[in-house]
C-alpha cells in the first residue's frame, strides 16, 4: 500500500458517532478510521492527516455541531485543493432543504443521509464512494479490491491499464 | 524509498563497480563493462529499485554510452568490434515489438468497443450451468483471450465476470476458489499459445530471430498450443480435485450488446483478418509483423483507434522487452554470454538435465520476478549454451528458447508471480495458501511436460 | 371707489340693489334693462365672456362649476337676490368661471357692458350703488368661503377620527385572528402531542423492555457457553460488561490519545479493539495487559463483553431520552388536561421548552437558577409559548454560541422570569416596537412554527394581567422579563 488512505467521521453525540464506527468497520483493516466531534477537531486531524502525506478518502460528517456546522466543513474542504478529492457524506437527522441544496452545490456532496440510517445503506455508500476514490487517485487499486467494489476496480483495470503483463 | 529498494540500490552499484575493479581472466573489456550493465540490470530488476521498465531504458542508455561504436569507451585497440548504437536503439522497433504493438492496439480496440466481453458472453453459453464445466468454459474463454490480449487485462475483464457469480455462491462453496483461482491460471497459460500473448515470448522470439532464426506466428502456435491446451485441461482437473465445488447449478446471467456502430464493424473485420493472417504465415509468407501494422494502420485511420488510445497503450512494455532484446545482444557481442556458459562446467550434464535445469531455473525466478525479466536475463545464456556447442545445432537453440519462454509462463505460485495472479488474490477470495499449493503442482507438472515435448514433440516438427 | 353707505348697506344687499332699481327706474330705461326668466334656465355658461352685468333682483340662482374628467356640473354656490351674478368676469374681464342657472322663476337687472360705462357717469349715484353692490356681494363671498373652510376642516378631522378607528379595529382583528391562529395551532399541537406520545411510548418502552430480557438471556447464555471454561472467565466477563454499562464516551481527542498508547502496549490487537479499549475504564485495561500470549482467546471475549455492556446502556439511555422527550413535549403542551387555566408551578414549564428546544440551544452555556416559586394559576401551554419565543429568539440573534441565563424569583404579588441571552442586545430604537404584532428584524421569519413572536407573547402575559418588558441589561445582551400575578384573576 502506498500511503494511507482515512476515513473521518465528525458527529457531536458519542453514542451515534460510536455506531458509525461500529456500522463501517469492516473497512478498518484498509483504511484507518479517524473520529472527531466537532468540525475544527476535524480541522486539526486533517491538517495532521495532509502533513504526513496521507490522503482523505472519505468523510462522513454529521450537521449540526457545536460551532462550525457540517455544511460549512464540507464546503470548506470542497474549496481546498488537497482535500477537494475526499468523497462527502452528510448524515443528518435534520438538515433543512435549503441546507442541503448549499451542500450539494458548494461542496460537492455525493450522499446524504438521514438519520436513523441502515447499516447496509451506509455500508453501500461508503463502499461506492471508497471505490470511486480508489479509481480516481489511487495508483495501485489492488489493496483495496477485497474490501471495495470488486467489479468496478476490475472493470477500471480492463480499461485503464495501471497494471500491465510484465 | 523503502528497505528493499534501498538494498537493492546499493547493491546494483556495488554489483556494477566489481567488473570495473575486478580483472576477470578470459573476459574482454567490453565484456566487462556488459557485465557491469548485467549485474546492475540484474539487481535493479529483481528488488525493482526502479520499475522495471526503466531499468531497460537505463540498460539501453548504458549500453549507447559504454558499448557502442559512438560511446565514451575506445575499442578500437581490443578484439571487441564495436557494434553501432543504432543496433541497441533498434530493438524499440524490432519486428516483434511491432507485432506485439499489432496486438496490443487489437486488444485495446477490443476492449474499447467491449469486443472481449462480448466474445466471452458468445463463448461461454455453451457451458451450461454445472460449475465443473462453468469452471472449464471460463478458463477456456480466459485461455483464448489472453493468446491475443495481455494477460492481466483478460484477468481484469474475467474478475468482472465472475463477480457476480462469486456473490451468488454460498460463502462456505470451494467452488468459490476454484473459480477464482481457474481465471488468472488460465490467463498465465493461455499466454504462451502466441508470440503476442506474452512478453517473455517476444523477447526469446527476437533473440532467436537476432540467431538468424524466424519463428512464424503460426509455428509458435504449433510449438506452443498443445502444451497450453493440456496444462489448460490439467489444471481444470486439478481445480476441481482440489477445490471441489458444492453447489450443482451456477446461473450465468450475462447481458451485453454488440456495439453496433461502424467503427465497431471495422474492428471486428480488422481483428478476424489480422488472426487469420497470422496464422496462415506459412500460405502466403507475410511476416506477422508485417501483418500487424495491418490493425495498427486500419484502426487508426478510420479513427476507430484514436489519439487517446493511442497514447494509453502499455509502452512501457514494449520498452521493456526492448531492454531485454537489448541487453541479450551486448551479452553475445561482447562475449559475455559465452564467457558466463564457458565458466561453467555444462559438459558433464546430460542434455536433458541441462534442458531441466534451465527450465527449473527459469521457473523458480519468474515466480519472484517478472516473466520478460527472467526470459531477458536467461535467454543469452541459453542461446551462448547452444552456439558455444555445449547442446548441438541450431535446433537445440530453439528448443532452448522454446524451454525458457514456456517455463516463465508457468510461474504462478505467489500472488506477486504475475499480474493476474495478484488480482485473483486481491479478490480477497482465493487466500495465498491455495494459490502456492496449485501454483506449484502446476509449474511442477508444466516442466515435466515441456522436457517430455522436447524429447517427443518439437524435434519432430521443427 | 367711495364707500359712503356704511356697514349696514353691506349687510343689506337688497337695499342696495332696491336703490339700483329705483335709479335706473329714474333713468326711463328700465324695460331695457329688466328681465324676468323662467326657472331653470341657462344665463350664461361657463367659458363664455360675458357682454352683461346681471343683478339678480328677485330669485334664486345657482351658479355651477364643470367637474374636470367628467364633464358633470356641480353646484358651487347659491345666490339669493342682490346678488351680483358673474361678478369675477365683470370686475376681471375675463371668461365666466361659472355658469349660471335660475332655480325659481327670477328677476334680473341686464346691463350691457357698454351702457354700464354710460349709466355710471350720466348717473354717479348708479355708479355709487354699483360699487356697493360689487363690494357687498365680494364680502359676501368672502363669508361663505370661511364657512366652507370650517366646514371642511370639521370633515376632515372626522375623517381622520374614523380612519383611526378602523384602523384600530383592524389591528384588533389581526390580533384576535393571530390568537386564534395561535390558539388553534396549540389545540392541534396538543392533539397531534396526545397521539404521537401514545404511539412513541408503545415502541419505546417495547425496545427498552425488550432490552433488559435481553440482556438476562444472554448472561445465562453466556454462562451455559462458557460453561467449560474456568470460572473466572465468566466472573471476568460479567465485570467486562458491568463496567462496559459505566463505561461513558470520552471525548475523539481522548480517544485518539489513548489508541496511540494502547496501539503500542497491544501491538497484536486490530484497530476496531484499540477503538473499544480506548473507551474503558483504566483498570480494565490493567486487567488486558495481565493477558498472556496463551489465553489471548480471551481478549476478543472480554472486548465483547464490554460492547455488549456498553450497547445495553447505549439503548437503555436513548430509550429513556425518547420518553423523557415524549413526557416534555407532553407537558409543554398540556395534552392531558382539559382546562386551560391551572394552578401550575411555571418552573416546570420553563424545563419542559429548554428540553425541547435543547437542539438549539445544546451548545450554548445555560445558566439555571430556578428557585421555588409559589403556584400561579395561569394557562401553562400559553406561558410555553412565552418562554419558547424568548428562547427561539435569543438563539435566533446568538447563533451557535452563546449563553443563556435563565432566573426566576417572586415576591408577595408576582413571580418574575428573566431570560438573558449573551447577544447584541436590541436596538434602543426599536426596543419599545418589538411586542408590535408582525414586528420582525428576521428576513426569513420564525423558523419553528410554534409561535408567532413577542406580540404573542406579550398577548398571553396581559391575559394573566401581567407584564413583558426588555430591555439591555448592563451585563451585555438582552432580557426579558415576564411579570405574573399570584393573586387568582378573573380570567376570560
Amino acid at each position: 500500500m502506498e500511503s494511507k488512505i482515512y476515513i473521518l467521521v465528525v458527529e457531536d453525540e458519542p453514542e451515534v458517532l460510536d455506531s458509525i464506527v461500529r456500522d463501517i468497520t469492516e473497512f478498518e483493516d484498509h483504511f484507518n478510521v479517524e473520529m472527531t466531534d466537532t468540525a475544527e477537531e476535524a480541522e486539526e486531524i486533517i491538517d495532521q492527516i495532509l502533513e504526513e502525506e496521507e490522503m482523505i478518502g472519505l468523510i462522513l460528517c454529521d450537521h449540526v455541531l457545536p460551532g462550525k456546522n457540517g455544511v460549512d466543513l464540507l464546503i470548506e474542504m470542497q474549496n481546498d485543493e488537497k482535500t477537494k478529492p475526499t468523497k462527502k457524506v452528510l448524515i443528518t437527522g435534520q438538515a433543512g432543504l435549503e441546507e442541503t441544496v448549499k451542500a450539494v452545490n458548494e461542496a460537492d456532496l455525493k450522499h446524504y443521509i438521514a438519520k436513523p440510517w441502515e447499516k447496509s445503506d451506509l455500508v453501500d455508500i461508503t463502499r461506492k464512494l471508497l471505490t470511486d476514490y480508489v479509481i480516481e487517485h489511487v495508483k495501485d487499486p489492488l489493496p483495496y479490491m477485497q474490501v471495495l467494489d470488486a467489479e468496478k476496480i476490475a472493470e477500471h483495470l480492463r480499461t485503464g491499464r495501471q497494471i500491465t503483463d510484465q | 524509498m523503502n528497505k528493499t529498494k534501498s538494498i537493492g540500490l546499493i547493491l546494483g552499484i556495488i554489483g556494477f563497480m566489481i567488473p570495473l575493479f575486478v580483472q576477470l581472466p578470459g573476459l574482454s573489456l567490453a565484456g566487462h563493462l556488459a557485465m557491469s550493465i548485467f549485474i546492475l540490470a540484474a539487481v535493479f530488476w529483481m528488488f525493482e529499485t526502479i520499475p522495471i521498465y526503466s531499468t531497460s531504458i537505463l540498460i539501453i542508455l548504458l549500453q549507447v554510452v559504454l558499448l557502442s561504436a559512438e560511446g565514451f569507451v575506445p575499442y578500437s585497440d581490443t578484439v571487441y568490434e564495436a557494434i553501432s548504437y543504432e543496433r541497441f536503439i533498434a530493438t524499440l522497433a524490432d519486428p516483434i515489438i511491432i507485432l506485439f504493438l499489432g496486438g496490443f492496439v487489437l486488444a485495446d480496440a477490443s476492449v474499447k468497443y467491449n469486443l472481449d466481453k462480448n466474445m466471452t458472453r458468445i463463448l461461454l453459453k455453451p457451458f451450461g450451468s454445472d460449475p465443473k464445466y462453468i469452471i472449464l468454459g471460463l478458463m477456456a474463454v480466459t485461455a483464448v483471450l489472453s493468446a491475443f490480449m495481455s494477460n492481466t487485462a483478460t484477468t481484469a475483464m474475467m474478475i468482472t465476470v465472475i463477480i457476480p457469480i462469486l456473490a451468488r455462491t454460498d460463502y462456505s462453496d470451494p467452488a468459490r476458489i476454484s473459480i477464482a483461482l481457474s481465471i488468472p491460471f488460465a490467463a498465465n497459460i493461455g499466454g504462451v499459445a502466441t508470440p503476442i500473448g506474452t512478453p517473455p515470448n517476444a523477447v526469446v522470439i527476437a533473440a532467436l530471430n537476432q540467431q538468424g532464426l524466424n519463428i512464424e506466428f503460426g509455428s509458435w502456435m504449433l510449438y506452443a498450443m498443445p502444451l497450453a491446451i493440456v496444462m489448460l485441461i490439467f489444471a481444470w482437473f486439478l481445480l476441481l480435485k482440489l477445490h471441489p465445488p458444492a453447489t450443482k447449478v451456477l446461473q450465468l446471467d450475462l447481458k451485453g450488446e454488440w456495439t453496433r456502430s461502424t467503427k465497431a464493424y471495422i474492428l471486428y473485420v480488422v481483428f478476424a483478418l489480422t488472426v487469420l493472417l497470422w496464422v496462415t504465415e506459412s500460405l502466403h509468407g507475410i511476416r506477422s509483423s508485417i501483418v500487424a501494422l495491418l490493425p495498427v494502420a486500419v484502426l487508426t485511420l478510420t479513427n476507430t483507434f484514436e489519439k487517446e488510445d493511442i497514447r494509453k497503450l502499455p509502452w512501457e512494455v514494449l520498452w521493456l522487452i526492448a531492454g531485454g532484446i537489448s541487453l541479450g545482444i551486448s551479452m553475445k557481442t561482447t562475449g559475455l554470454a559465452d564467457w558466463l556458459v564457458g565458466s561453467i562446467g555444462w559438459e558433464h550434464m546430460a542434455y536433458m538435465i541441462l534442458l531441466g535445469v534451465f527450465g527449473g531455473f527459469a521457473l523458480l525466478m519468474s515466480n519472484f520476478l517478472s516473466n520478460t525479466v527472467t526470459a531477458s536475463l536467461m535467454i543469452p545464456l541459453g542461446i551462448s549454451l547452444a552456439t558455444s556447442g555445449v547442446i548441438d545445432g541450431p535446433a537445440s537453440m530453439m528448443l532452448i528458447g522454446l524451454v525458457i519462454a514456456l517455463s516463465t509462463s508457468f510461474a504462478m505460485v505467489l500472488p506477486i508471480s504475475t499480474p493476474p495472479n495478484a488480482i485473483a488474490v486481491s479478490t480477497g477470495v482465493v487466500k495465498t495458501k491455495d494459490m502456492i499449493v496449485s501454483g506449484a503442482i502446476i509449474g511442477a507438472v508444466a516442466i515435466v511436460l515441456i522436457l517430455l515435448m522436447v524429447h517427443f514433440y518439437w524435434p519432430y516438427i521443427l | 371707489m367711495k364707500f359712503k353707505l356704511g356697514a349696514q348697506w353691506l349687510e343689506d344687499r337688497t337695499s342696495v340693489t332696491e336703490m339700483l332699481q329705483r335709479l335706473i327706474d329714474e333713468t326711463g330705461e328700465q324695460d331695457r334693462y329688466l328681465f324676468t326668466v323662467a326657472k331653470d334656465t341657462k344665463i350664461f355658461e361657463e367659458g363664455d365672456t360675458l357682454n352683461n352685468v346681471y343683478i339678480l333682483l328677485d330669485g334664486t340662482v345657482k351658479l355651477y362649476k364643470k367637474k374636470p374628467y367628467n364633464e358633470v356640473d356641480y353646484p358651487v354656490i347659491e345666490l339669493s337676490s342682490g346678488s351680483f351674478i358673474g361678478i369675477i368676469a365683470f370686475t376681471t374681464g375675463l371668461e365666466s368661471l361659472t355658469s349660471a342657472r335660475t332655480v325659481e322663476e327670477c328677476k334680473f337687472l341686464r346691463i350691457p357692458l357698454e351702457d354700464v360705462e354710460r349709466l355710471t357717469s350720466e348717473h354717479p349715484n348708479i355708479a355709487r350703488y354699483l360699487d356697493e353692490l360689487i363690494l357687498a356681494n365680494l364680502l359676501e363671498r368672502f363669508r361663505q368661503n370661511i364657512i366652507l373652510q370650517m366646514k371642511l376642516d370639521s370633515t376632515v378631522s372626522k375623517l381622520e377620527e374614523e380612519r383611526n378607528e378602523l384602523r384600530k379595529a383592524y389591528k384588533d382583528l389581526q390580533e384576535a385572528q393571530n390568537r386564534l391562529v395561535h390558539q388553534e395551532k396549540l389545540a392541534t399541537l396538543g392533539q397531534l402531542v396526545a397521539g404521537f406520545a401514545h404511539e412513541v411510548n408503545n415502541p419505546t418502552s417495547a425496545i427498552i423492555r425488550s432490552t433488559d430480557t435481553l440482556q438476562n438471556h444472554l448472561q445465562k447464555f453466556m454462562v451455559r457457553a462458557y460453561e467449560k471454561e474456568e470460572s473466572d472467565w465468566r466472573s471476568e466477563g460479567q465485570y467486562f460488561f458491568d463496567l462496559g454499562k459505566k463505561a461513558g464516551f470520552p471525548d475523539t481527542s481522548t480517544i485518539r490519545e489513548r489508541s496511540k498508547k494502547l496501539e503500542k502496549e497491544f501491538p497484536e490487537a486490530k484497530k476496531s479493539q484499540i477503538r473499544l479499549m480506548a473507551q474503558m475504564q483504566s483498570e480494565l485495561i490493567e486487567k488486558l495487559k495481565v493477558l498472556t500470549k496463551e489465553n489471548d482467546d480471551r481478549l476478543p471475549y472480554l472486548l465483547n463483553q464490554f460492547e455488549f455492556g456498553k450497547m445495553f446502556q447505549n439503548i437503555k439511555s436513548a430509550g429513556e431520552r425518547i420518553s423523557g422527550l415524549v413526557q416534555s413535549l407532553k407537558s409543554y403542551s398540556r395534552a392531558d388536561t382539559e382546562d386551560r387555566y391551572e394552578w401550575i408551578d411555571i418552573r416546570e414549564g420553563i424545563h419542559d421548552t429548554l428540553q425541547l428546544t435543547s437542539n438549539r440551544i445544546k451548545f450554548y452555556e445555560l445558566y439555571i437558577d430556578l428557585p421555588e416559586v409559589p403556584m400561579i394559576y395561569a394557562d401553562a401551554a400559553g406561558l410555553n409559548q412565552v418562554w419558547t419565543n424568548i428562547i427561539l429568539n435569543a438563539s435566533d440573534v446568538m447563533g451557535k454560541q452563546g449563553s443563556l441565563d435563565v432566573r426566576c424569583g417572586s415576591d408577595e404579588e408576582k413571580v418574575w422570569v428573566s431570560i438573558r441571552d449573551s447577544g447584541p442586545g436590541i436596538d434602543e430604537e426599536i426596543i419599545n416596537k418589538i411586542f408590535e404584532p408582525n414586528f420582525t428584524t428576521k428576513k426569513t421569519g420564525v423558523k419553528f412554527g410554534l409561535g408567532l413572536g413577542l406580540s404573542i407573547s406579550k398577548e398571553i402575559v396581559e391575559q394573566h394581567n401581567g407584564n413583558i418588558r426588555a430591555e439591555n441589561p448592563e451585563e451585555g445582551g438582552a432580557r426579558f422579563i415576564v411579570e405574573l400575578p399570584i393573586e387568582k384573576q378573573d380570567k376570560q
